[in-house]
């Protein structure tokens, strides 16, 4: 096992991380699908108004890329289509069924059968059974095409973004099916590397030896993307895959039943839920069960997905299809008088500049607030100091803010993961983290055509 | 409280879009961000964000240079006292220090700041902080005696030439406040140079308003003998520790070493201060007088026999490490080229004071002139970390 020494990384202290608890959470009559929610997509609906579904029953695809199929991951009655803005498809609401029926995707497989299958059966099988989406292809981190063949695909096992489910929390309970998702995907590509964090022993020896390296850092350390910088020898495997534990699970899901996985564990956490856990629950549960488990009424913003990269979500909608954990922060709208002059014992910083710095103990009750005004950028060079891939974010910027892409990818745009952090740190409140994620949709854009 | 944010709140909607006084946003801004904090809340989906916003950043700095401020203000009144003769108890020291200083801090902070209004509500944007800063700097660089309309043209040149004709705070690469200083250096010479300096006396209504004395940097400038030149010093009443805890005539913040250090420790443990350009002035310019130590003999200039800690303690060489050089804008802003560009910064600084006779103090002329060179330092160290990286491009 070789040791990844991953650096300038940093561990945001949010509070409300979940305790190892598992509840099963109960069935709901209806079921919510929010296709808008996936990135660089452009969703197509299958189904119409009052049709029947089974579980595996294709819902939506993409207009460019067909080849994507979303299945449904309940059995019932469509109720009703929500649409937005633009005739944007905000959610396809779907009531449940007494008797549910789930439709043989194909066979099902045996640990040992999985073994024999060839990489052309793996790969329809992932596009027929609606999980072709849980690879990310980097540098874009988009859906690869159906035709794709992977240089090297990259999975971890720990999510270090607060709060995601840990491993110790899932592996046991899944192991059959964990190492079912990996002779699978071991069948996508010749190259497949499983990234363990340093800091989380393994106990389980057949997952253990799977392992080939041991990720040091805080987030976003196991991030396959930085595992990819850190592990490439050439720029050959710039293209390679990332997928992560839980999907991977998924996909052993998927090949022992062949049926379509519907179950899946979820954390919920953050400052404002009561009793932070973990959930085993349905895709497309409504996020309504969280009403009573908040503490307080407090205005509040539902993140599905780590507070530093997740998507703000609403009470009404689903847990999506790569939601894997749900965090809730207060909406900060309070104005606190002479804020900047005050010693700050409750201010959580990444600098030393209030005296929270002296606390290495506490959790932080973070809430969304930008904590300051938009100004120029006075170059303090703090979002360096939280770059995994040795890269200078604030002179990539100013090169966007000219757009100039070239200069841009010279100096290593395409390495970089947006993990948010960029943005958490700067004093200037500039998103650096969305002016990255824009010239890559504009890079991918133009590759496109 | 809730009275006064109400009234702030309710101000808000005529400074927006549409409103009345619409082209007067960041002045609102400014006031309202300055009374209570923001209630904007993250838009993009990193949903929280840091405590450290530029108001603090920048609140650190000005913390850090109290000890000077303060000291500059009782030392510009204990000098004028000596002067004229008059009573050393503390209280009068300080009101004659106040009197000198406070109103140059005023001109200087209230000048500046309506040119750095007047370009944000033309240029429509927020009013930056980093003003605040460079407000003060630039007194604290100044002599007692200069006539305030100096500090007006100074202040005035330094943030309009210095920073707003390039795009203002951010875009920057000169120095604003030694811009500022640059300025009246060049154009009035007689009030600030380096080798004579003026302390204010309190005969107002008598001939002279001021005397002018040798500083350290004269004496050891115009001694004869290499051998003697720290001998010359202290006979002439420059001690080291005199000169390190700063009781010497001089501009009103840079004398004190010992409360610039206190500055430099806040600066370094709030990160806000770049250790490495300090370390890099510091050692460029232990090597480069060390060097000149090796190399001088008793033909060559006096100067260049004084050792490296007589260097450190005089003239404005702490000051400029701690507060000019690290001014994040006009430095480079990669880790490496901060080493680099502190080291050329002590190295050249040291040169200018002990080899060029035309200007006796050199720290103001290298950090600008190494302000000019951060953009190509971070280029060629950008350039060679570039080619260490397996590329990744389209």
């Amino acid at each position: 096992m070789k040791l990844i020494q991953v650096k300038n990384t940093y561990n945001v202290r949010l509070k409300g991380k979940p305790t190892t608890e598992l509840e099963y959470l109960d069935e709901s009559n209806e079921y919510i699908i929010n296709p808008e929610r996936i990135d660089n997509f452009k969703p197509k609906l299958l189904v119409k108004l009052g049709d029947t579904v089974k579980i595996g029953t294709p819902l939506y695809t993409d207009k460019k890329q067909l080849h994507l199929k979303f299945l449904s991951p309940v059995s019932g009655t469509i109720k009703a289509i929500d649409l937005g803005h633009r005739r944007v498809i905000d959610r396809i609401i779907i009531e449940k069924d007494e008797n549910e029926e789930a439709l043989n995707l194909f066979p099902s497989y045996s640990s040992k059968e999985l073994n024999q299958l060839d990489t052309a059966t793996v790969r329809s099988h992932l596009l027929s059974g609606g999980l072709w989406g849980v690879f990310n292809e980097y540098p874009f981190r988009n859906i690869p095409k159906s035709d794709t063949i992977p240089p090297a695909i990259y999975i971890t096992m720990e999510y270090d973004e607060p709060h995601f489910p840990t491993s110790t929390v899932f592996i046991k309970k899944y192991k059959k099916e964990f190492l079912a998702g990996l002779s699978v995907i071991r069948k996508m590509s010749d190259h497949v590397f499983i990234g363990s964090s340093a800091d989380v022993e393994i106990e389980d020896p057949d997952i253990k030896k799977e392992i080939t390296h041991a990720i040091q850092g805080d987030y976003p350390a196991n991030d396959p993307g930085i595992f990819l910088y850190y592990n490439k020898s050439a720029s050959s495997e710039n293209k390679s895959w990332g997928i992560r534990s839980l999907d991977v699970i998924r996909v052993g899901q998927l090949f022992l039943n062949g049926q379509y996985p519907t179950s899946r564990i979820v954390s919920i956490g953050g400052p404002m839920v009561e009793a932070p856990k973990h959930l085993v629950v349905r895709e497309g549960t409504p996020l309504s069960f969280l009403n009573d488990r908040l503490i307080n009424s407090d205005p509040y913003r539902i993140v599905c997905g780590g507070v530093l990269r997740g998507q703000k979500v609403g009470i009404n909608d689903g847990i999506g299809f790569n939601d894997f954990s749900i965090n809730v922060i207060r909406e900060g709208q309070e104005q606190e008088m002479l804020s900047f002059f005050r010693p700050g014992f409750d201010k959580p910083t990444f600098s030393n500049t209030y005296l929270s710095a002296l606390d290495f103990e506490s959790d932080w009750a973070l809430t969304s607030s930008i904590n300051g005004g938009y100004r120029a950028c006075i170059s303090c060079g703090l979002c360096a100091k939280v770059c995994p891939v040795e890269s200078a974010p604030q002179m990539i910027m100013k090169s966007l803010k000219e757009n100039d892409l070239e200069t841009a990818v010279e100096y290593g745009l395409l390495d970089i993961v947006e993990s948010g952090l960029y943005t958490y740190v700067c004093p200037s409140k500039i998103e650096l983290d969305r002016t990255f994620l824009n010239a890559k949709k504009e890079l991918l854009k133009g590759l496109a055509e | 409280m809730k009275f006064l944010k109400d009234i702030v709140n309710s101000q808000e909607k005529l400074f927006h879009k549409g409103g009345k006084l619409e082209r007067l946003y960041p002045l609102y801004e400014a006031g309202a961000s300055f009374l209570f904090s923001t209630k904007e809340t993250a838009q993009s989906n990193v949903h929280i964000r840091d405590a450290l916003d530029t108001k603090r950043y920048m609140s650190v700095v000005i913390l850090a240079l109290l000890p000077c401020i303060f000291f500059g203000i009782y030392n510009a009144g204990l000098q004028s006292h000596i002067a004229g003769g008059q009573s050393l108890a503390l209280i009068d020291v300080i009101l004659t220090g106040l009197k000198l200083s406070l109103p140059i801090i005023l001109v200087s902070y209230t000048v500046g700041g309506l040119w750095e209004v007047l370009f944000a509500l033309v240029r429509k944007h927020e009013i930056n902080e980093g003003f605040l800063v460079t407000g003060i700097l630039f007194p604290l660089t100044l002599p007692p005696t200069i006539p305030l309309w100096q500090v007006a043209i100074g202040i005035s040149f330094g943030v309009i030439v210095g920073k707003e004709v390039f795009g203002g705070s951010g875009r920057n690469f000169l120095n604003p406040a030694l811009t500022a200083r640059a300025f009246l250096f060049f154009t009035y010479p007689a009030f600030i140079s380096g080798d004579s300096v003026w302390t204010a006396t309190a005969m107002w209504d008598k001939l002279a308003d001021g005397y002018s004395g040798a500083t350290a940097l004269s004496i050891a400038a115009a001694t004869r003998i290499p051998q003697e030149v720290t001998q010359a010093l202290v006979s002439s009443g420059f001690t080291w520790d005199k000169l390190f805890w700063g009781v010497v005539p001089g501009s009103l913040g840079e004398t004190s070493v010992a409360c610039v250090l206190a500055g430099a420790a806040l600066l370094l443990i709030t990160k806000v201060g770049s250790w490495r350009t300090m370390f890099g002035c510091l050692a460029g310019a232990v090597s480069i007088s060390w060097l000149c130590n090796v190399f001088s003999t008793s033909e060559t200039l006096p100067f260049l026999a004084l050792p490296p800690e007589w260097h450190l303690v005089m003239g404005s060489f702490a000051f400029a490490a701690v507060f000019m050089a690290t001014d994040p804008v006009s430095s480079p802003t990669l880790e490496t080229s901060k080493l680099i560009y502190g080291f050329l910064i002590g190295g050249m600084g040291i040169i200018i004071r002990c080899i060029n006779p035309a200007y006796p103090e050199g720290w103001m002329l290298s950090i600008l002139l190494l302000n000019v060179f951060a953009p190509t330092i971070d280029y060629y160290v950008l350039a060679a970390r570039t080619k260490k990286r397996i590329p990744n491009v389209i």
